[in-house]
């Protein structure tokens, strides 16, 4: 297999926004990662969309930036939606399949469950009065995957004893190996992680009640 | 088929491979033999883990907040199974301990755990 570099990043800043449309968002940072990288958008080959709500807003975002012609692929797979279009573009470049492949990562969490935004509602109706009367997938109208981490954080902490500050010392361990990375030179990966947040390298365990 | 028989939960156990799991299905997902029958949990258990829940839930007729919770039920042998559902609406958030006994309450949407002991 080929090695595989990420030679450009663009980020749209994280936030609620509701009045953006998908492409809104998408658009900037597409326009971004090819800015920083220094290349025609048509040397692009390919691109994978990873995410849930959104669907074909790929096709919106790469017609806003007029990169039409190349293979589009929607990646969907929960909260690692993003991730895993990172690897299926990895993969293309890996095998030789393509050159240089776009990986977007966009979604807009609703003001409801992630249900909402991950399942439910974006299968079709019938499938939803099936769900309903297959009475165990309920369960999908009141947890999702931050219900589930949490369910499993309760237990670590009842059966080891794991304190609310030790999991939150976890950030601040990705924080020092961020720190790291800044003492080798590697930025661009740090700002694609953590958008709009300079003073990152400042975070200690805060207020847990 | 029904979630729940006489109180207990309506598992499913396979009479080829011994694989245990909830709720009824007419097939075993382990094996895909189709030789399986009834097999009764609970009503008692032990509530492994819950948390609290702000979110209006999609389904049900209750208000946030609310708990939900993952219970462990004895099945033969050393065996048992994890079950996820929620906490009897309206139980006082304080009165939920973990590793505490549980009881199986029919619903027509959720498993429902009722706080029955520490």
């Amino acid at each position: 297999m080929r090695k595989v570099a990420v030679v450009g990043a663009g980020v749209f800043p994280f936030g609620r926004h509701d009045d953006l449309l998908y492409m809104n968002m998408g658009r900037p940072a597409v326009l971004e990662a090819i800015q920083d990288v220094g290349i025609d958008k048509k040397q692009i080959e390919a691109c994978y969309c990873g995410t849930t709500g959104g669907v074909g807003v790929a096709h919106d975002i790469l017609n806003e930036i007029d990169l039409l012609g190349i293979p589009v692929t929607r990646v969907e797979n929960a909260c690692v939606s993003g991730s895993n279009a990172i690897r299926q573009a990895w993969m293309d470049i890996a095998l030789g399949v393509n050159d240089i492949v776009l990986a977007i990562g966009i979604e807009k969490m609703k003001d409801n469950s992630m249900a909402t935004v991950a399942g439910a509602t974006g299968r079709t109706q019938l499938e939803m009065k099936a769900l309903r009367n297959f009475k165990i997938f309920s369960s999908l109208g009141i947890m999702g995957p931050p219900g589930y981490f949490a369910l499993a954080a309760q237990r670590h902490m009842a059966e080891f004893g794991t304190t609310n500050e030790q999991l939150a010392k976890v950030v601040v361990v990705v924080n020092v190996i961020e720190s790291l990375f800044h003492s080798f030179g590697v930025t661009d990966l740090i700002e694609l992680a953590i958008p709009d947040t300079p003073n990152r390298k400042d975070v200690t365990v805060a207020v847990f009640t | 088929m029904s979630l729940f028989i006489e109180g207990k939960l309506n598992a499913v156990k396979c009479n080829d491979c011994g694989h245990i799991r909830f709720p009824f299905m007419d097939y075993c997902n382990k094996c895909q033999s189709t030789k399986v029958d009834s097999y009764l949990l609970g009503p008692k258990g032990k509530l492994m883990s819950y948390t609290i829940s702000y979110i209006r839930p999609m389904l049900g007729n209750f208000k946030p907040p609310y708990a939900y919770g993952v219970s462990r039920f004895l099945a033969e042998g050393d065996k048992s199974i994890d079950i996820m559902g929620i906490i009897q609406p309206g139980t006082p958030f304080e009165d939920i301990k973990i590793d505490g006994t549980i009881e199986i309450v029919e619903d027509k949407v959720f498993v429902v755990f009722k706080m029955v002991g520490d």
